[in-house]
């Protein structure tokens, strides 16, 4: 995504922390989101990206700090002010979860029934819109049985786009998908910026580190539910040199500090 | 999600999505459908051998004591219609829609369907809950009719059949009155919207994977179970103090 020159704070994650148990997860999480910027959030598995991600639009909350969307406090919106603010912030899950009952087209028209933006009619015509942006309006009437897995990712995309938000959340979009599969949905994530979306805040969870260096404009790297590093894809590259944990995240290497200190712990 | 999902939050939150927005036709038809059809052959097969048992023992036991036959029919009837059919109907629906519906539930928690509902403005409560409650409050009563129906009649034949007992006889509703029937009504509405809800709270609670479903939807059976003998007793206990 183009940075814009007159950059604005949309998400402020200021101290947060959260347990499960005896087991701290998010230990004083601070950083920021800023708009008309691709932030990746990178980590090992179970460092708490998901959690946080989730936090966002209050589908958790944190046990201390607190979240800033657009300068209102998550934890303190009431449950209207929190279905404007999922209008604004979209997050797309992991799984696709769709809904196997629907149709493609159905699934993307859901959020503008259920936030009553349009009618049931007029969401199936902004849903094949959608579609069509991307190359996919012949999936419209089919269920999400009969597509791939790439694609059930692009529609789950595509329904939480169906709002117009300002800021999209994905978490972890490439999960479980082949290699192919997973240039498909970074070629979309990366066209996001470039349709006419309105999409401003573009962040994203993910383990594809090429991709990731590629299409970031910041990288937030979590370790141990600790922000290790948060800088340009320039900067976590020159921070490898010095952080032998950062630069076996980013080699994917199999042996390395990061497993000698799972070991210990 | 991190917050548990307890069964009356859920019914408030379902009744309140219903107010906002209530629930399509086409998806409370087809879950009366669902929910009467699944059931109806295993409700009607059960009450009839339950009303086979009971008039059988009945009249073994009345013959033991006094060789008089001709109460047997009308207090079966009565029996069936207060106690034995919304109680049976109750606990059959629970064994076949509740463990569904918590099934259903688990599995949208493990995909994270419950928060891709939560995102897209509507909830859990409004899409699963909702359409069942108002399913389980037309299915639950018709079931309870039906299978009072199969077991009085199963009793009735093996009554005339095997003891002797004019049908006249047997089929009276003189022990009957209003009450009864407004007991009946009363335990099959408050069954009706007890399974779901607790069958669906079950399954929202799931942890874990695969296993997790398997483990709410056994917990949402035992659950609805309980539900359903809960409200027998209080209706029950509740209708003698009032009189009826």
């Amino acid at each position: 995504m183009a940075a814009s020159d007159a950059e604005a704070i949309a998400i402020d994650i200021q101290d947060v922390g959260r347990s499960f148990g005896s087991q701290r997860v998010l230990d004083r999480v601070s950083t920021r989101f800023m708009t008309g910027r691709a932030t990746f959030v990178v980590g090992p598995s179970g460092c708490g990206k998901s959690l946080l991600m989730k936090m966002l639009v209050g589908l958790e909350t944190p046990d201390s700090g607190r979240i800033l969307v657009f300068g209102k406090h998550v934890a303190t919106m009431n449950a209207a002010e929190l279905n404007g603010l999922r209008r604004r912030v979209a997050f797309v899950p992991q799984h696709p979860a769709l809904f196997d009952s629907l149709t493609v087209g159905a699934n993307i028209a859901l959020p503008l029934v259920f936030h009553r933006i349009q009618d049931e009619a007029a969401a199936r015509s902004t849903a094949v819109r959608l579609l069509s942006l991307f190359n996919l309006a012949d999936r419209a009437d089919l269920l999400p049985g009969q597509i791939n897995q790439s694609d059930r990712k692009i529609v789950s995309i595509l329904r939480s786009m169906a709002c117009g938000p300002e800021c999209l959340v994905l978490d972890e979009p490439t999960t479980g998908l082949d290699s192919p599969s997973r240039d498909a949905v970074f070629s979309m994530i990366r066209e996001i910026g470039m349709v006419d979306s309105g999409i401003e805040t573009l962040i994203v969870v993910s383990h594809d580190m090429q991709s990731t260096m590629a299409i970031a404009d910041r990288i937030v790297f979590l370790y141990k539910g600790v922000v290790r590093h948060d800088t340009s894809p320039a900067g976590f590259l020159t921070a490898t040199a010095t952080d032998p944990i950062a630069a076996q995240f980013l080699a994917g290497a199999a042996d390395g500090p990061m497993n000698t200190e799972a070991d210990e712990a | 999600m991190n917050r548990r999902v307890n069964e009356i939050g859920l019914l408030i939150q379902a009744i309140v999505a219903m107010t906002r927005r209530p629930p399509p036709l086409r998806r409370i038809v087809r879950e009366v459908f669902s929910c009467g059809n699944r059931s109806i052959v295993f409700v009607c097969v059960t009450m009839a051998f339950f009303g086979m048992i009971l008039v059988y023992e009945g009249c073994m036991q009345a013959l033991a004591l006094i060789p008089d036959l001709s109460s047997a029919g009308p207090a079966t009837i009565r029996s069936t219609i207060r106690v034995f059919g919304p109680l049976m109907a109750g606990l059959m629906v629970s064994f076949r829609v509740g463990a569904g519906i918590a099934a259903e539930a688990g599995t949208m928690v493990v995909t994270e369907q419950d928060g891709a509902l939560l995102v897209s403005g509507s909830s859990p409560a409004e899409w699963l809950v909702a359409p069942r409650l108002v399913a389980c409050i037309i299915a639950v009563p018709a079931l309870t009719v039906v299978g009072c129906l199969a077991g009085i009649l199963a009793g009735g034949a093996l009554g005339v059949g095997w003891f002797g007992i004019h049908p006249s006889d047997f089929f009276s509703l003189s022990m009957v009155d209003r009450g009864d029937a407004a007991v009946c009504a009363a335990k099959s509405l408050l069954n009706g919207m007890a399974i779901p809800v607790f069958a669906a709270a079950a399954g929202l609670n799931t942890r874990g994977g695969s296993e997790g479903v398997g483990v709410a939807a056994t917990s949402a059976v035992v659950r609805s179970c309980v539900a359903v003998a809960v409200i027998e007793f209080l209706v029950s206990t509740v209708a003698r103090v009032a009189g009826a």
